[in-house]
């Protein structure tokens, strides 16, 4: 058997580094960026919201989500049963406050005794101008919904703008229907 | 090291919320991936089984519908059920949920552009290394040096 | 106080280790031995302070410290003293103390069995495992201290998270970390080989045992997990390709990669710097997983706590130890080319393809489990990559390597010809063709691709056999070394192991059934009758514990009793009861009642044929490695004249491998050190 050394650097040699490199740096872009691996982003993005059916919680009227259509509004999920959601009502109750405030709709979602809903709007307050009843969770599934809180911004095109996964900050509403309303 | 504890107490209640959150139901109620569910044949029950297996549960850390216990899928695994009840196809059921969750709900991703690179990859990485042998062996071949080696005497330790 | 005495053995350990990293280094090259010899002392000195620091985590555990964060957060007062050992390494914070601990046990083993090692070799491999000591321990110590105390103490813990309270957890992560930690032996032996420019047979064939061992261990480990998650979890699944999962799968391919190319390059001296590559990168895989586990980009059930922060370090901890050795590799490791006239089919070759086999396989893991974050990163979207993607791919990578796995141990070095191997090995494929067709006609309604999956076992299993036969009637004088039955052991556990799965995944029945007491489910060729449910009280929690008889036919084979437990902490486990048996394990487990008297039951019950042969399989392949490794040939290796020279002499780089020789041992190739033996020749 000849044996040779090969007295030069081979090229092919510095590949593994590079691979590795690279690795590295998506492992940084990944660890680096707010992205949570859970958080699913919405295929409605972009898209007509789907349209739902159903009662309302406190009025007990029919509801159809196409009326809604020609101005923009927030649909925020929640039910009594989220914890986060109390944690978010707050923010939702100051925001619909403020004079130039757009609709915000309140699906009450897998809500298994009605009236837990009604008695914790009512201790919490409602910020809602209409509080859609999802009790079996049919709805959500139709939106896309995996978790509570979820709030979809709604242009009044009825295309969603944005979705948000978890409880919504005041500067985070106020900055994207600034956005809503610049798509106009 | 008082602060760094404290730190990490603060950093530890962070994560617990979001945990909290997202996976909801596995501290709240007790429900449970077991779900009787009445099937008309041995097919039927078959055939849900491996669907469930291919879907996400997406309140999840990682787990297919049929291992999970969240609410959501148990809501997910009786809709399977009754779209398979309504004769929808595997694709059917699987189009559906793809096109409220996106394609982050089923295991199996499909091929299009963007996963080029990942069903793609591997196949590259084997030509590139059974490329590289055979231009090593191709190599060995040309620089002539033929075989001087002569046939080793076999030995009792040889194999 | 004993915290604290924790605390300051940890900082004397992380001192010694950064001693032991620079003095016999620098001694190394001034040709020092006093600087070298500090290498030992240096490496039992962290065996010490590291081991003692354990201890006393662990006497906090026992004692329930509540003041220590750790143990505040992990054990309770009611938890039962067994799991206050497995509570150590239950958290992030103590699994690290657990790694650290394993690492020095790991470098005090090579100190003291590295006599025969030349001390230049031996000074730079103890330092650069004590170099990636001190990484480990800085790490722990300053981003997860498990000593850290909680001010004001709490009065009783949080507990151990219920799936955790188990003996799988008792002994799964320390077989599993010896099998990572272990893949650092090999990893250094690489980079000191690196550092000295000589890359030749001795090196491997001293790297060998070590990294047989690392191996066997990570065997075990994993199969342990498996084992753990299938009969805990509730689900009857043993593997679910889970990102965690998959970390540990990684550095196991390279490894076993690596078992087949340091056999090439210790007996022919070819492949060197691929030995070198995949020595470098079996640790390099062990540290991306628990990067992986730790840094919270992926998502598991199996991953601690996550935090950014101490992910970023990992990653630097990572970018230096392998980007290091790898711009090292690239600098020298390519130097050390040799080019073998190995003929097209000869063992060479088939190894090589095994190799290149096993890290497609390896790549095709990685790149699965890393591809989501690759998505994210680049944007091209949010993707899940799970069992029916791996499942595929991973098996149209493995039926080739397996179809050739008998063929090596009948293919000759260097040069030989396909058609005789094949016909050596043509009984043992009539006789997996016969046994593939007896099988099926016992059992006509398998299904196709089960079929075709026990014929490939079988190939295997009888091809080894085959191997084992030929040598019993062939050999003369010592017809079995150690080193064959280890190959023979492994093989046929990959056999069974095959088996196992194929036999599972395809025959496995699953029934959910809402049950009350009386009534009964088929499930396989077994009963499931339900008797009743009942209260009871257990040391943390509170239960439903349910009583099903399992028949065959009319004979009442056991009473199953599954649990559903509500743990003090909060959670509720579900504790399924299996009869385990080699022909099939009856799984029973108990969901949710169904109506308000709590008298009808959801339940799920399992069939899972032949899944005992998937863990067995695994044991004997570990055990395949252990027998490998105690391979007298390799444990004792004796210089030649030759090597003895341009050892002292210091000049030669990678030149002529000596090859072995001495009283026991001969790879067959007098020649090659008759011709060969200037040190000047190329």
């Amino acid at each position: 058997m000849n044996l040779r050394d090969a007295k030069t650097i081979r090229w092919w040699a510095i590949i593994p580094f590079l691979l590795f490199a690279y690795l590295c740096v998506i492992l940084y872009l990944n660890l680096k960026s707010d992205n949570d691996p859970k958080s699913v982003p919405s295929p409605f993005l972009g898209k007509s919201i789907p349209t739902f059916v159903t009662t309302d919680l406190l009025t007990g009227a029919a509801f159809d989500s196409a009326s809604l259509k020609g101005e923009p509004y927030i649909l925020n999920v929640w039910g009594s049963w989220c914890p986060e959601c109390a944690r978010e009502h707050p923010v939702l109750n100051q925001y619909a406050a403020t004079p130039s405030a757009i609709a915000i709709i309140g699906l009450d979602h897998k809500e298994v005794d009605p009236n837990d809903g009604k008695v914790w709007l009512s201790r919490l307050g409602n910020p809602y101008r209409f509080v859609p009843v999802d009790p079996d969770g049919r709805i959500g599934i139709d939106l896309g919904v995996y978790g509570a809180p979820e709030s979809y911004f709604v242009d009044a095109e009825g295309i969603v703008r944005y979705k948000h996964i978890g409880a919504l900050s005041l500067a985070t509403i106020n900055q994207k229907v600034a956005e809503l309303n610049r798509e106009k | 090291m008082r602060n760094s504890a404290d730190k990490f107490v603060r950093l530890r209640f962070a994560l617990l919320f979001i945990q909290l959150f997202l996976c909801l139901t596995f501290f709240a109620s007790s429900s449970w991936a077991i779900d009787p569910l009445p099937f008309k044949n041995r097919e039927e029950e078959v055939r849900f089984q491996k669907l469930a297996a291919e879907l996400r549960c997406l309140q999840c850390q990682n787990q297919n519908l049929a291992d999970s216990d969240a609410g959501l899928a148990r809501d997910l695994r009786n809709l399977v059920f009754e779209q398979m009840q309504s004769g929808k196809s595997d694709s059917d059921i699987k189009a559906f949920l793809i096109q409220r969750y996106g394609d982050f709900v089923i295991y199996d991703p499909p091929v299009n552009a963007e996963t080029a690179p990942l069903w793609l990859s591997p196949f590259f990485a084997f030509a590139v290394l059974i490329g590289a042998l055979l231009y090593r062996a191709k190599r060995s071949k040309d620089t002539g040096t033929g075989s001087t080696y002569p046939d080793p005497k076999p030995h009792k330790e040889d194999w | 106080m004993m915290p604290e005495l924790g605390q300051v053995c940890l900082l004397l350990a992380l001192l010694l280790a950064g001693i032991t990293s620079i003095v016999p280094m620098i001694g190394s090259y001034t040709e020092n031995r006093r600087m070298m010899q500090v290498a030992s002392f240096g490496i039992s000195g962290q065996f010490v302070f590291t081991g003692f620091a354990f201890v006393l985590l662990t006497y906090a555990f026992l004692v329930q410290d509540f003041s220590v964060l750790n143990v505040a957060n992990n054990s309770n007062s009611e938890l039962p003293i067994g799991y206050r050992f497995s509570a150590v390494w239950g958290s992030h914070e103590g699994s690290l103390m657990l790694w650290a601990f394993v690492h020095t046990i790991w470098g005090l083993a090579l100190a003291l069995f590295s006599a025969s090692l030349p001390d230049k070799l031996r000074a730079r491999v103890l330092s650069v495992m004590s170099m990636i000591g001190f990484g480990f321990l800085s790490f722990m110590i300053f981003t997860s201290n498990p000593f850290d105390r909680m001010v004001p103490p709490n009065l009783d813990g949080n507990d151990l998270n219920p799936l955790l309270q188990d003996f799988g957890l008792i002994i799964h992560p320390p077989m599993l970390y010896m099998g990572y930690v272990g893949s650092a032996v090999p990893f250094a032996f690489a980079i000191a080989a690196l550092l000295e420019n000589r890359v030749d047979q001795s090196w491997v064939r001293y790297c060998r045992p070590w990294t047989n061992i690392a191996w066997a261990f990570l065997t075990v480990g994993i199969a342990l997990g498996s084992w753990w998650a299938y009969y805990e979890l509730g689900w009857g699944g043993w593997w679910f390709w889970d990102p965690v999962e998959n970390a540990s799968f990684l550095p196991w391919l390279v490894g076993a990669a690596l078992i087949h190319a340091q056999a090439v390059t210790e007996k022919r001296g070819t492949f060197r710097g691929w030995t070198l590559l995949l020595s470098i990168a079996m640790f390099s895989l062990s540290l991306l997983g628990t990067f992986l586990v730790r840094s919270g980009v992926i998502t598991s059930v199996h991953s601690f706590a996550s935090d950014p922060e101490r992910g970023l370090f990992i990653l630097v901890f990572l970018g230096i130890v392998t980007g290091g050795a790898l711009l090292l590799f690239a600098l020298r490791g390519s130097r050390v080319r040799v080019l073998s006239s190995a003929g097209l089919m000869s063992r060479e070759t088939l190894l090589l393809v095994n190799n290149i086999l096993l890290i497609s396989s390896c790549a095709l893991v990685m790149i699965g489990t890393l591809f989501p974050l690759l998505a994210e990163a680049l944007n091209l979207g949010k993707y899940s990559v799970g069992a029916p993607w791996f499942g595929k791919m991973f098996a149209l990578f493995s039926i080739p390597l397996l179809l050739l796995v008998p063929l090596g141990a009948f293919c000759r070095w260097n040069q030989d010809q396909l058609g005789r191997v094949l016909t050596q090995l043509l009984p043992a494929a009539g006789l997996a063709v016969f046994a593939t067709g007896f099988t099926w006609l016992m059992a006509r309604e398998m299904p196709i691709r089960v079929v075709l999956g026990l014929l490939v076992a079988f190939w295997v299993i009888a091809g080894t056999c085959a191997f084992l036969w030929r040598r019993w009637k062939v050999a003369s004088g010592k017809r079995y070394t150690l080193e064959m039955l280890g190959m023979a052991s492994a093989h046929l556990g990959l056999g069974l192991w095959l088996a196992g799965v194929v036999l599972v995944e395809g025959l496995s029945v699953e029934r959910d059934v809402r049950l009350t007491p009386g009534e009964q489910v088929e499930v396989g060729p077994y009963t499931v009758k339900m008797l009743g449910v009942a209260h009871r009280s257990g040391a943390n929690f509170e239960a439903d514990r349910g009583r099903f008889e399992i028949y065959r036919g009319t004979e009442l084979i056991t009473e199953l009793n599954p649990e559903k437990r509500k743990y003090r902490r909060g959670e509720v486990m579900t504790e399924a009861d299996i009869r385990p048996h080699i022909f099939g394990d009856v799984y029973v487990a108990l969901g949710e009642p169904l109506d308000d008297k709590g008298e009808a039951w959801g339940v799920r019950a399992y069939h899972k044929p032949f899944i005992r042969l998937i863990w067995l399989g695994a044991l004997l392949m570990a055990f395949g490695g252990v027998l490998a490794a105690a391979e007298r040939r390799l444990r004792t290796p004796v210089l030649t004249q030759q090597e003895k020279l341009s050892q002292d002499s210091g000049k030669n780089s990678g030149q002529i491998p000596g090859a072995p020789s001495g009283s026991d041992s001969n790879s067959g190739v007098p020649a090659l050190n008759a011709t060969l033996n200037s040190p000047g020749n190329a």
